[in-house]
């Protein structure tokens, strides 16, 4: 009733929603860097959103389960192989007994997530199962993975159940072999006053280039200095997630997962949280445009995001197959099951969610959603 | 009491309460981050205080900026911020001077040119306030340090300062909670973990609350650290009545 650890990746780690509350004692909140790739990853294979995932970055790792599980990856563009035979990411993917499964990489993308059906036995530490390595706590023993590593799995009649029918919505990665840039939407910081009018225009008009100094503390920008008025120096407080700090250097940082609480350097914009997961997934070398955005519009972004994941959540509820044999009357609407939302940002909420009468049966509303979805 | 409040980014804002380092300041926003706290406003995760502003982090999902920035407002045009007046807690934190512990306490002794027992003394004869905790988790930014013993910081950082390093970086001193590089002069080290996840507080104390240091022999710090790994020590506090 185990996952074993064959070959580990170089940064493979446990992480989940991020360790909440505690940002006041100085603790960073760690967490998903790619959230949507982690709560779809999680959704195919049946768990919560917010359940904990096997975190890699660009390299995944090789693992071997001693029992049958439904596994899922979601993020970049990566593939599953089960014992040779080639699967591919964003849906569930059955794992028979006493297999080998390995990750491939593919064009685009950085950040892998790989959810397992019923979920990892790992501790919560302060309330998260997040592996914070700087305090070497939370995930497997508060570091990344090792070849040889075994993780108990919580729910061992996951492997029983059918999920390959569960489905997510597609995303398009920028891949470095595309022409184009990603532009990625950002508010106004709380100190762009201490940069100059060309600084700031530098810094919306310039193209800045991801450094290969990245890693889930932050994303290091090579490009055009952006000028200050005098000094990035301010009276240290507060960082968000996607907060963009400009250094002495004149060159930006955006801070990321596991970024300190708080911090020194002057803040030009934030990143809106609706393009977080996408900027995490650009990898070292590729190019990336800056764009304003009101804050109104990033809350209505941020609000839309969270009520279509949970009509597409509502929605793979009341298809599910399984259930469905039960339900004879057309448009009976199912309790949940259980997707429920621990996620601070995106909390997925239960109410609010009305049959948009899909078809007429349980069946047909799936294959109506199969046909929506061009699969 | 003035403050304003700016967003940051989409899922934050800031209540700014002023602009320098300042225990009168720092202590208007520690009232200020109790108070709001027992208000349970709906959609706010956590607060982060700083020197001298106060972070929120909520979820855009529950509530919008707008509403939440009328809110705070309103609720803290009720607070008295002198009605609100803390008592002063002070924690005694152990500390084994020089030696093995404290390499650079003969830098500091000649920087100040004193002696080690006159720089011991200014050390841990003050209660120092606490600012603020980030960059680490436990790391305190503190205030109150006496300029006489102020010595810069190492031209070369130490690639390793071990858990419980109590150093000093010009004006400041502080204390390191855990294993990490750092420029600062080391004068001495507590065998208190100041940082334990098993604790019900894994962080001892926070912002607006003292730091005392107390000298001891190393014979005693063997001692306390035993206790501490067997979770048997009494943490010492001095709670003003």
């Amino acid at each position: 009733m185990a996952m074993h650890v064959i070959f580990p990746g170089p940064r493979t780690m446990i992480q989940d929603k991020g360790r909440l509350g505690y940002q006041n004692s100085g603790f960073a909140p760690s967490g998903f860097m790619d959230r949507v790739a982690s709560h779809m990853a999680n959704v195919l294979v049946g768990n919560p959103d917010s359940e904990a995932v096997l975190e890699f970055c660009f390299v995944g790792p090789a693992l071997f389960f001693d029992e049958e599980v439904n596994v899922a990856v979601c993020g970049g563009d990566f593939g599953i192989e089960v014992e040779g035979k080639k699967y591919p990411a964003d849906k569930a993917v059955h794992i028979p007994a006493g297999s080998t499964v390995r990750i491939t990489t593919g064009k685009a993308g950085l950040y892998g997530s790989l959810a397992v059906g019923g979920g990892l036995d790992i501790p919560e530490v302060m309330g998260s199962r997040s592996t914070n390595l700087r305090c070497g706590i939370g995930g497997y023993k508060g570091r990344i993975l090792m070849a040889g590593d075994v993780i108990r799995l919580r729910d061992p009649s996951n492997g029983k159940q059918d999920l390959s029918w569960r489905w997510v919505p597609e995303r398009r990665l920028v891949s470095p072999e595309d022409p184009g840039i990603t532009r990625v939407r950002v508010i106004r910081g709380p100190q762009e006053d201490m940069f100059t009018e060309e600084g700031i225009r530098t810094f919306y008009e310039s193209d800045y280039v991801i450094s290969s100094h990245s890693d889930r503390m932050g994303f290091r920008l090579t490009g055009p200095p952006v000028e200050a008025v005098s000094g990035c120096d301010i009276l240290t407080d507060g960082i968000v997630n996607g907060a963009v700090q400009i250094t002495g250097t004149g060159e930006p940082i955006v801070m990321m997962a596991d970024r300190q609480t708080t911090g020194g350097y002057a803040k030009i914009a934030s990143i809106i949280n609706v393009d977080i997961p996408l900027f995490a997934q650009l990898r070292p070398g590729q190019m990336v445009r800056f764009e304003r955005c009101s804050m109104e519009e990033a809350q209505r972004l941020i609000r839309e995001a969270a009520r279509a994941w949970e009509q597409h959540c509502r929605m793979l509820d009341e298809s599910d197959p399984s259930k469905a044999r039960k339900v004879p009357a057309a448009g009976f609407v199912l309790k949940s099951g259980g997707m429920q939302s621990r996620d601070a940002a995106y909390p997925v909420r239960t109410g609010g969610w009305k049959n948009r009468g899909i078809g007429d049966g349980r069946k047909d509303s799936r294959s109506a959603l199969w046909r929506k979805n061009g699969r | 009491m003035e403050f304003k409040i700016v967003p940051v980014g989409d899922s934050a804002l800031t209540i700014v309460f002023g602009s320098k380092i300042d225990p009168e300041i720092s202590r208007i926003v520690r009232v200020a981050r109790k108070f709001l706290a027992k208000k349970d406003i709906e959609g706010v995760n956590e607060y982060v205080q700083t020197y001298a502003t106060l972070m929120v982090h909520y979820r855009p999902v529950d509530i919008g900026y707008h509403e939440l920035a009328a809110k705070i407002e309103e609720e803290l045009s009720q607070m008295d911020p002198e009605g609100e007046r803390l008592k002063k807690k002070t924690i005694l934190i152990p500390v084994c001077y020089g030696g093995e512990f404290g390499p650079d306490l003969p830098t500091v002794c000649a920087h100040a040119g004193l002696s080690k027992e006159e720089v011991i003394r200014r050390h841990s004869s003050v209660d120092y306030l606490i600012y603020m905790l980030g960059f680490l988790p436990g790391f305190v930014y503190l205030g109150g340090m006496d300029h006489s013993i102020s010595t810069p910081r190492l031209k070369d950082p130490r690639e390793r300062l071990e858990k419980g390093s109590v150093g000093i970086a010009g004006d400041q001193t502080g204390v390191y909670p855990m294993i990490s590089p750092g420029g600062w002069q080391i004068i001495g080290r507590t065998p208190l973990n100041l940082y334990d996840h098993d604790r019900e507080d894994p962080i001892l104390y926070e912002a607006g609350e003292f730091i005392r240091f107390v000298p001891i022999t190393e014979n005693t710090f063997r001692e306390i650290q035993k206790q501490e790994d067997e979770h048997s020590y009494e943490y010492q506090w001095i709670r003003e009545e």
